[in-house]
């Protein structure tokens, strides 16, 4: 109760026992009324008023989200004003405001309708929706609720990658591959007649018995892109100038990686060193490598969310991690920077049976002097300082 | 012509200028409450037109404040323009005072100044003019100058620190201030409280004070609908396009609600608080008073009843232990008092009560450190410990008490359902069984039955070894009673649903065993 009234009341009320003055009394029922209707107007608003916010909690990067919010009064007296104030992300709102002021009748329901557009990929908190209502007089303090906020995830940009370089020396994989080293016994080429040297294995005794002589089955070789990705989202193994744009194009290159391994029916992981801010302690957990469609949905969450930051560097990453990594894995490494230290580990990996392909994201300084090292080395480099570099493998 | 945002703002500030109307009559409510409050005390006031004064001096007051406020001239030009103002106020009112009762009257007093300037000029009648004129300029320049703050509120394009926050509360202090002076004032004159034996004959008083009340509600209301608008302005907010209707509807049901609520609670106190505490402790020892003669009651009744159950004809009959005359509970005499002035007195006092321990409680909040001392200086220990002791007691009785009753019907529930047939059913009650039940009904029947020809069931034989004894007394029912068995066991102890036909297929096999009992007896 405002101090204003508290003592005007107390004055009429005493007034009105020791003076026995009972139009001190009426008074004193007209402000006390007038504050107590207004009261118990705000504290049905407060518990009787269900908030829902409709939206789809994932989008694709160029899409517009449509949300929905519903404010229903399910009390039996009116709210006479309520006024609501949507906080919300400046990356998707782009200079839009929700706030509004409603007057809800007893059993209505008012629908605030507005778009978000997904320009940038991230983990968006859409909210919280801040409540404010009262009564009409101004006499009780204004009530203050917060809705808590939906998150939404918005993927990175995927570009439609047609064909790329990636090495693999895995057996029984799915994959045609050149070199007749690994064949797949599921993938059956042609019959042809047995020559000495053929496996017995091989005999398929039902063509043996038609033809009449020894025919054995010969399969098609194959390979299989066991892959996991590393990504770097350390500051500092980046050019301090560019990286925002250029740890953005290593996320773009490690989606649309994720993306055309998946299409192709092989397994792909992810490891990177960014924070994810949807886990509690914001650290972020490897995905193993899967398959399917489901899993490339998890590495584009991942991969939406994730963060640049100060955090360990990868080179340490790889350390812990590539041992663990089976023998024939390729290593798609994405990072802004390397240096001898780095191409050494990478070296190390090569050496224990493992491809490693190493992806060179933004604005290199050294461009020349890193292919060189790659190559001294045996392995594969690729540098794209843009987007637009990617079209060599989409072409 | 005003531009669109200009035009928007003056549209917006419909609410404020109403506000400045609504002032102005609570102005007048306050002036008329004033002039009645100085012809009561000084009989000899010539208080002739001083209402009609008032009138214009408020409307003057206000204009020119707002004049003042809106010309932004400097310090000492408003100071001048004050200086003229008040001059021309003093004039007109010596003017008004001299003329009122004639020119002749006027022209005489002329003359006089000559004589003594300062007795003659400045005559009782027209200082108390003054004075009366000043208190109500001072007051409607009050409230034109905090009105005019929420204007300039709203003109600024951005929320500053309190702001209007502020003006509001100044508004609503400045409403209570004058409003509970008109209170007090009608209560000294009522009551009164100068001992003058003078009671004024003015039916009017009561209702131009709560017309002021009511017209400061509405007041309020205004000014806090603008002051709203311009936050959410500030805010760039959309507004619902029927809020405004809708809050003037609201505030008209809120200010008809709260007339009708002053009309109809009471206003006077017929029984004083100790006679209301009195009759409030006789009715509750009159109720517990009641429950225990009720209790007792009972109590004789099981004794006498049990008594007679096991032939103790000595032992005395209820009537000696009951209460000789019929029970009835007999509220306490109000002395005079009406159940309804009872009622109306219990409560005035409640209110009264309630509303000093809101007040102590919230003087105590602000003041934390009076709280403490209040704390340290009275030993509430013991009383929270006791209330803490019959709160557990009370939690404990009665979580008792629905334990046992609890468990008392569990107990009945689930004697009727093992044991359905221990109460000596009757067929009525066969055909209201489920089908399980009819099962087990047909079957001990029939053991029953089996026990009266001559083969009774042994403790320690289970259904089939004692179906196996039955089947060799009755060659001819061997089958069926091997069916009625495994439908007895199956009904007690399986849990899947026992079908109707099945219930049905069982009795006829009872039947037909029945029958055959029934002609080994015959034959027997």
């Amino acid at each position: 109760m405002p101090a204003e009234l508290l003592l005007p009341l107390l004055l009429m009320l005493l007034l009105a026992a020791f003076v026995r003055s009972g139009f001190a009394l009426t008074v004193l029922y007209l402000l006390l009324g007038a504050y107590l209707l207004g009261w118990f107007l705000s504290q049905q608003a407060r518990k009787k008023i269900n908030y829902r916010r409709t939206l789809d909690t994932r989008a694709f990067t160029g899409e517009d989200i449509p949300v929905q919010l519903d404010v229903e009064n399910n009390s039996w007296l009116p709210v006479p004003w309520l006024h609501l104030y949507e906080s919300l992300p400046v990356e998707l709102a782009a200079g839009l405001k929700v706030r509004r002021v409603v007057s809800l009748l007893p059993h209505s329901h008012a629908a605030i309708s507005y778009s978000l557009h997904a320009t940038k990929r991230g983990f968006y908190p859409v909210g919280p929706l801040f409540t404010a209502f009262g009564d009409t007089l101004g006499l009780v303090e204004i009530q203050e609720f917060m809705v808590p906020a939906d998150h939404l995830t918005v993927y990175p940009k995927i570009i439609p990658l047609t064909h790329t370089a990636l090495p693999s020396q895995s057996p029984q994989g799915s994959l045609r591959h050149h070199q007749p080293i690994f064949e797949d016994p599921t993938r059956l080429l042609r019959k042809r007649d047995y020559t000495s040297g053929d496996s017995l294995r091989h005999v398929d005794w039902k063509a043996t018995a038609v033809v009449g002589r020894l025919q054995v089955k010969q399969y098609e070789p194959s390979i299989a892109l066991e892959t996991m990705i590393f990504l770097n989202l350390n500051t500092a193994e980046y050019l301090a100038r560019y990286v925002y744009d250029s740890s953005e194009l290593a996320i773009v290159i490690a989606a649309s990686l994720a993306n055309w391994i998946t299409s192709k029916k092989q397994a792909v992981g992810l490891i990177a060193n960014g924070s994810d801010p949807a886990s509690e302690d914001r650290s972020y957990r490897p995905l193993p490598s899967r398959k399917g469609q489901e899993h490339l949905m998890q590495i584009l969450d991942v991969l939406a969310r994730v963060q640049i930051g100060e955090r360990t560097p990868l080179i340490e990453i790889l350390r812990n991690e590539s041992p663990r990594l089976p023998w024939g894995t390729t290593l798609i490494i994405i990072t802004g920077q390397v240096n001898d230290a780095f191409f050494d580990e990478l070296f190390q990996i090569e050496r224990r049976g493992q491809n490693v392909v190493l992806i060179l994201a933004g604005y290199i300084g050294n461009a020349s002097r890193v292919r060189e090292q790659a190559s001294s080395l045996g392995i594969q480099v690729h540098l794209f300082q843009t987007e637009k570099d990617l079209d060599a493998w989409r072409l | 012509m005003l531009s669109e945002r200009e035009a928007l703002l003056q549209k917006e500030r419909r609410p404020l200028q109403a506000s400045y109307v609504i002032a102005y009559f609570m102005i007048l409510c306050f002036a008329i409450t004033t002039i009645w409050l100085i012809a009561w005390l000084l009989p000899w006031w010539d208080s002739t037109r001083m209402a009609l004064v008032c009138l214009l001096v408020s409307l003057e007051a206000f204009l020119a404040s707002r004049l003042v406020l809106q010309v932004s001239i400097f310090r000492a030009q408003a100071i001048y323009f004050r200086i003229t103002e008040w001059l021309t106020i003093l004039v007109f009112l010596k003017v008004f005072t001299e003329l009122r009762p004639g020119v002749d009257h006027f022209l005489q007093n002329v003359s006089l100044w000559k004589q003594d300037f300062i007795t003659y000029f400045f005559t009782p009648d027209y200082l108390l003019n003054i004075f009366l004129i000043f208190l109500l300029w001072q007051t409607c320049t009050g409230f034109a100058v905090d009105l005019w703050k929420l204007e300039i509120y709203q003109s600024r394009r951005e929320r500053e620190g309190e702001g209007g926050r502020a003006v509001l509360r100044f508004l609503l202090r400045r409403y209570l201030v004058v409003g509970t002076l008109m209170v007090v004032a009608t209560a000294t004159m009522v009551q009164d409280l100068f001992g003058l034996h003078r009671v004024p004959d003015l039916p009017w008083l009561f209702p131009v004070i709560a017309l002021y009340f009511l017209l400061g509600l509405v007041f309020l209301s205004l000014t806090y609908f603008f002051f709203l608008r311009t936050e959410w302005n500030f805010e760039e907010a959309l507004v619902q396009k029927n809020l405004t209707g809708r809050w003037l509807f609201y505030s008209s049901l809120i200010l008809g609600g709260l007339i009708v609520i002053a009309l109809v609670l009471p206003t006077y106190d017929s029984i004083g608080l100790l006679a209301v505490v009195r009759y409030v402790v006789e009715f509750a020892v009159s109720i517990i008073a009641f429950l225990a003669a009720a209790i007792f009651w009972l109590m004789g009744s099981l004794i006498s009843g049990l008594a007679r159950l096991l032939g103790w004809n000595k032992l005395a009959s209820p009537a000696s232990v009951a209460p000789s005359a019929p029970l009835q509970f007999n509220p306490p005499t109000s002395g005079g008092a009406s159940g309804l002035a009872l009622g109306l007195s219990f409560f005035l006092w409640a209110f009264f009560l309630v509303l000093m321990g809101i007040a102590v409680r919230q003087y105590l909040r602000a003041n934390q450190k009076l709280a403490q001392e209040v704390k340290r200086w009275i030993s509430w220990h013991w009383l929270a410990t006791a209330w803490i002791k019959v709160k557990e007691l009370f939690q404990k009785t009665s979580l008792e008490v629905a334990t046992s009753v609890r468990s008392g019907i569990q107990r009945l529930r689930s004697s009727r359902a093992s044991s359905p047939l221990q109460a000596g059913w009757d067929i009525g009650k066969v055909l209201r069984l489920n089908p399980r039940q009819r099962i087990i009904f047909y079957y001990l029947t029939l053991l029953r039955r089996a026990e009266e020809a001559g083969t009774p069931r042994q403790k320690w034989q289970t259904p089939s070894e004692y179906g196996r004894t039955l089947s060799a007394r009755l060659s001819e029912g061997k089958e069926s009673i091997g069916e009625i068995t495994t439908s007895f066991q199956e009904a007690r102890y399986s849990r899947h649903e026992v079908t109707q036909e099945k219930a049905d297929r069982v009795k006829s096999i009872w039947e037909h065993l029945l029958r055959i009992l029934r002609d080994r007896r015959g034959r027997d």
